[in-house]
């Protein structure tokens, strides 16, 4: 029988992966699309299921969340890899500096239940080297990327406000989302401050759009869409795909390591059926890596050769290093006086908040630390009382008061951005090897001195705000969350142009393999403070376009 | 249990139309759920709810503890919303630690109801019940005695929040809950006093 050799095999259903297969089919190449998870479709999700539908409320049995980790007990997404299950996905970290790692691994992976946050990277994103001397700057513009930027908006529908801001430049929206009523409160309470607060940008239909419908508010993003009314590998990119006849998606299919020939160049990759563990190989003339940042290094890591002996394209000896996730401050919530005892209204349906875009480091330099966060705003009467934890008492009054509070509840916290450094670096531990016996991670994450000076000031600021708002304060962190907690890991296969110090040229092109793409967020050399995945839309969207440009050359 | 369990017939069905119901239910249900479910549904109403992990006694002070929480006032209470079965299906799956906490703090209870009222707590007046919670509630002023007894109030409160505000009674009737209303349109807000100089 003669072996199948596809023009481009990818690895990974996620956001960049889903955009790579559509890019890559819809100029004509044989793809074939590699998911490790099961497959799944809308019809399969339970949107509108109540928490009492549920032996466990829908949290999941203790036991089962023991040996899985909390996500991926909940009995409202009781699908395989839906949240990476941790006894099939073991990793380790140095003792006392924990790493977070939440991931999917199943069809369309973490686009099916992501917050949906679609904010564009500023123009100085891109030069923070240049700005304040930290780190490196990005390979290309904001210039550069605008136009996917415009491409990837109109593609996947983002509601949002023009504001005219440039940290978070303006895009092709559909309409917003009108403001619940604490948000008009903190809105008024931003202005006073000087900061500007604006909905946030979702990837979430205001209108029907491109053959999908609107949002009917639900509230129940988090149980996965379905309607597809908010941007997922399924609802979007791999229908589109699909109808191209020029891709074959393949799930299940758990990838180890890509394969190389005598001369080391990439020709495939061998992967594990998920079910029977068999081993298998894939071959292909390009091989793109779309597997999320750990992930896809990890695959590069594993794919030692006598040409590359610390793995695939590692010439440089950066590949791994220069981790990062966005800090996260807070959570600092409380109550709205004005909406204490207020009628309780329908407002956890559009399941979203506001913002307050970065407004440090802007206009001027700040002498403590350098780049700068951006403000979660949420609140509103939700599902269940979280509040109800943060006051004392019991009996009548206590339940009275949890009631009158539950429409006044206001939360904020921060995002920042973290600087980027070489001690911050996943390597595979060689004592640990996950189900499938393929050589698991060591995650050593390193948080730098900035980094807490923006907590410190971000927690300050939020303290300030809220108490502008006149908000009675009944809980308050100024915590960093652990990282990874933040799902956003970037930055371990950097792009830039000096083949010496980075992975990825420009394009997202290995330079040590022509013929080797990492399109997700590992490329990012930084990693500003605004929510990654439209960027990283557009980053694999524009990668696609120039691999299918170079094939079509035979560059490749 | 002083309440004979009720079983509501409609939402059985509901979560058997569910996936992971039809996964408790076995391969052989998915060729016909409902007639699976009905039957399900009518062998619960056979025999009454039983505790996984609490004797009698054990479960009727969770109830009454859980009722003293979150009490009946214009809507029904935790014990009306079953909240001592929640606690214990939880519990019974819990780790050995976690259990003998929760056991040791029932305990602790009972020990104070004696040393304070020469009583076990549910031979106790609701006043005297009531005054040996309030020493437990105000988180600023907690006697030493009482630090073991504190941290057992917490527990069992957070775990009667949990499973009260997930009930149907707790989401619904007290609080209210309108989401998973599909909409056309999202509303916003409807005081235009809150926009003030927003718009």
């Amino acid at each position: 029988m003669a072996t199948t050799i596809y023009d481009a095999v990818i690895v990974g259903t996620g956001a960049t992966g889903g955009m790579a297969a559509k890019v890559l089919a819809e100029h004509g190449m044989q793809t074939l699309l590699l998911e490790s998870g099961p497959s799944i479709s809308s019809a399969d999700f339970l949107t509108h299921s109540m928490p009492y539908e549920f032996p466990f409320r829908g949290a999941g049995a203790p036991s089962k969340a023991r040996r899985v980790g909390r996500p991926a007990a909940s009995e409202r997404t009781p699908f395989v890899g839906y949240h990476a299950e941790d006894d099939q996905h073991p990793y380790t970290f140095p003792e006392g500096n924990p790493w977070s790692w939440s991931h999917s691994r199943i069809l369309g992976g973490r686009t099916l239940h992501w917050g949906r946050q679609s904010l564009r990277l500023a123009e100085y994103d891109f030069k923070g080297a240049s700005i304040d001397g930290q780190g490196v700057d990005w390979p290309f513009t904001y210039s550069d990327l605008e136009p996917y930027y415009d491409k990837a908006e109109e593609y996947v529908g983002v509601q949002g406000m023009k504001e005219g801001l440039p940290q978070i430049p303006d895009g092709k929206f559909l309409p917003p989302f009108a403001f619940n009523c604490y948000e008009h409160l903190m809105k008024n309470a931003a202005r006073k401050m000087g900061w500007h607060l604006t909905a946030l940008r979702t990837a979430q239909l205001s209108r029907a759009h491109r053959g999908r419908p609107a949002c009917h508010y639900c509230g129940s993003c988090g149980t996965g869409c379905d309607i597809g009314a908010f941007f997922s590998t399924i609802a979007v990119t791999l229908p589109d795909a699909l109808a191209t006849g020029n891709l074959k998606l393949q799930t299940d299919s758990v990838v180890r390591h890509v394969l190389v020939d005598k001369e080391g160049r990439p020709k495939g990759v061998g992967y594990h059926d998920r079910l029977t563990k068999d081993y298998r190989e894939a071959f292909a003339k390009v091989v793109v890596l779309a597997g999320s940042t750990l992930e896809s290094t990890r695959i590069m890591l594993n794919s030692t050769s006598p040409r590359y002996p610390n793995g695939l394209a590692n010439s440089s000896g950066v590949l791994g290093h220069y981790l990062t996730d966005h800090i996260s401050v807070g959570n600092i919530a409380g109550a709205l006086p004005d909406l204490v005892g207020g009628k309780i209204l329908n407002e956890d349906g559009k399941s979203n908040g506001s913002y307050i875009p970065r407004f440090q480091n802007i206009d001027k330099p700040h002498p403590d630390f350098v780049r700068g966060y951006g403000i979660m705003v949420k609140g509103g009467a939700s599902a269940t009382p979280g509040h109800a934890n943060s006051i004392d008492g019991f009996g009548a009054d206590y339940k009275r008061r949890i009631k009158a509070l539950h429409p006044a509840m206001v939360n904020v916290y921060a995002r920042g951005e973290p600087l980027p450094v070489y001690d911050s670096y996943i390597a595979i531990d060689k004592n640990l090897v996950d189900h499938w016996g393929i050589p698991a991670l060591h995650i050593h994450y390193k948080s730098t001195e900035n980094d807490q000076k923006i907590r410190k000031h971000a927690f300050d600021s939020m303290m300030e705000l809220m108490h502008t708002a006149k908000v009675e304060i009944l809980s308050a962190s100024d915590r960093l969350s652990t990282p990874g907690t933040i799902n956003h890991e970037m930055g371990t296969a950097r792009m830039g142009h000096d083949p010496k110090t980075n992975v990825l040229n420009a394009y997202n092109q290995a330079h040590d393999a022509k013929n080797l793409f990492v399109v997700d967020a590992s490329c990012w050399p930084s990693s500003g403070c605004q929510n990654p995945t439209l960027t990283m839309l557009a980053i694999a969207w524009r990668a696609s376009d120039y691999l299918a440009e170079q094939y079509r050359k035979g560059e490749l | 249990m002083t309440k004979p369990p009720k079983i509501d017939r409609r939402e059985m069905l509901k979560a058997a139309a569910g996936s992971a119901a039809l996964v408790v239910l076995g391969p052989a249900s998915s060729a016909a759920p409902q007639h699976h479910a009905v039957a399900a549904a009518s062998a619960v109403e056979a025999s009454p709810w039983q505790p996984k992990f609490f004797s009698a006694e054990q479960n009727e002070l969770v109830a009454t503890l859980a009722e003293l929480i979150l009490p009946e006032t214009d809507t029904p209470g935790a014990r009306a919303a079953k909240v001592n079965e929640y606690i214990d299906l939880v519990l019974s799956d819990e780790t050995a630690r976690t259990q003998e906490n929760f056991l040791g703090g029932l305990a602790w209870i009972n020990r104070r109801g004696n040393e304070l009222f020469q009583k076990d707590f549910l031979a106790l007046s609701n006043e005297q019940q009531v005054a040996i919670l309030t020493r437990l509630a105000d988180s600023k002023n907690i006697r030493p005695e009482d630090k073991d007894g504190r941290r057992f109030f917490l527990d069992i409160r957070r775990r009667t929040v949990s499973g009260y505000y997930t009930s149907k009674i707790g989401m619904h009737e007290e609080l209210e809950y309108q989401g998973k209303t599909p909409l056309a349109e999202w509303p916003g807000c409807p005081h235009p006093g809150h926009h003030g100089s927003s718009d």
